[in-house]
């Protein structure tokens, strides 16, 4: 079970209908990696409902935990796509665990185009943010600074959180 | 146009159980983005199977379900790659679609599902650098390299050169201008936080150990082909 207890870190990846697979698991797998040595970082799939989401790949997912059953997440990251993130931006129970979970992690990321789901709750206003390089001028309607980069770069971005302070 | 020949054809990406994620996502990522060829996780039955993540998949398809593909992708998972070894249906599968098949790949220790199928006998063919004398063992001609291509059999080391090869794949199948859109709509331009990969610690030393683990559940995974248990234990 995910836990809270300060000695244990919980990675969240946030599962939603039609994302892009890729943005998910590339991170997934380095955080797989990490848990397996420090057991103390416990890797999740969130999604508002136990059941199988569709992906951009037709491959179904199925999320390890609820959003409820995760509430505190040390680190929340949101991965994208086109259309699908478009849509899950007027999702009002991912939205509200998003606002949530983002308020008592230690981290809150996002891959590609998932930065649209971060601003559009409000949480990016005036920070400094990327995404896909297609999407960033609608980014920056949501009054980011932002510059253009991500998607397999988040490869490369996973070891950086993995080794936060604690 | 070549473009709508390639919207019939499918591309099939063999899952089995505990099959790393990775190599199925990128790729599928980079066929789907650089051609018009369907890509299809397929697996034995449309049920969640357990991934090298803590996530679970559904495939897409079952295997009788794509019977004739235009390229067959099997992807690694370590030791778990050495369990579908003795899987009736799916190497009758690979047996039933290889010929066929105008490309046949494997990324990582997928390549020990496609020699227990008997198609790498004899052939060139690279895998994860740890497991290289296991693969002799099935008599395959292991051969060090990021990828390895002999006839239409390509077989990949691991993750990072399935999206190099893949995207190397796509210049072959469609252009080179495809692989390089394909490159920028996945952004992928690696540059590794932490430096370049010491491959020295990369050799088979901790493999026997993590075999002995795995004996009994190998064991009984290879019960049906007591002829591939001889070859890796015997």
């Amino acid at each position: 079970m995910a836990t809270e207890d300060q000695n244990h870190k919980t990675i969240a990846f946030v599962l939603y209908p039609g994302l892009t697979l890729f943005d998910l698991a590339g991170p997934l797998q380095v955080f797989t990696g990490v848990s397996q040595l420090a057991p103390e970082y416990q890797t999740v799939v969130v999604g508002e409902r136990a059941e199988p989401a569709d992906t951009d790949l037709h491959v179904k997912m199925i999320p390890t935990h609820t959003f409820e059953e995760v509430p505190h997440p040390s680190v929340l990251l949101v991965p994208g796509n086109r259309t699908s993130t478009f849509k899950t931006m007027g999702n009002e129970v991912l939205r509200s665990y998003v606002r949530s979970a983002t308020e008592t992690a230690e981290v809150a990321g996002s891959i590609c185009t998932g930065a649209l789901i971060l601003a559009s709750v409000g949480l990016l206003e005036g920070r400094q943010a990327t995404t896909h390089w297609v999407y960033y001028k609608i980014l920056e309607e949501f009054g980011q600074n932002t510059s253009a980069s991500g998607g397999s770069r988040t490869a490369s971005l996973s070891p950086h959180l993995a080794s936060l302070p604690e | 146009m070549p473009n709508d020949e390639e919207k019939n054809k499918t591309i099939a990406v063999v899952t089995y159980p505990g099959f790393a994620l990775l190599d199925l996502v990128v790729t599928q990522t980079v066929l789907d983005r650089g051609t018009s060829y369907r890509t299809v996780c397929v697996g034995e039955r449309m049920e969640p199977m357990d991934s090298d993540t803590p996530m679970a998949v559904i495939p897409e398809k079952r295997l009788e379900e794509a019977p004739d593909p235009f390229a067959i992708i099997v992807p690694g998972g370590g030791i778990a790659s050495l369990e579908p070894m003795g899987n009736k249906r799916l190497i009758n599968y690979l047996r039933f679609a290889e010929p066929g098949a105008e490309l046949v790949c494997s990324v990582s220790t997928g390549a020990f599902v496609l020699a227990a199928a008997g198609l790498l006998d004899g052939r060139r063919a690279t895998s994860h650098p740890a497991y290289s004398e296991l693969l002799e063992k099935l008599g395959v001609n292991y051969v060090e390299g990021y990828s390895v291509e002999e006839g239409k059999f390509l077989t990949m080391a691991g993750v990072s050169s399935g999206i190099d090869t893949t995207l190397e794949l796509v210049a072959k199948l469609r252009s080179e201008g495809a692989a390089k859109r394909a490159e920028a709509i996945i952004e992928y331009d690696p540059q590794p936080p932490f430096g370049a990969i010491d491959w020295s610690g990369a050799d088979g030393d901790g493999l026997k150990q993590i075999l002995d683990e795995h004996r009994a559940g190998l064991e009984q995974a290879l019960a049906g082909r007591p002829d591939l248990y001889q070859k890796l234990f015997g």
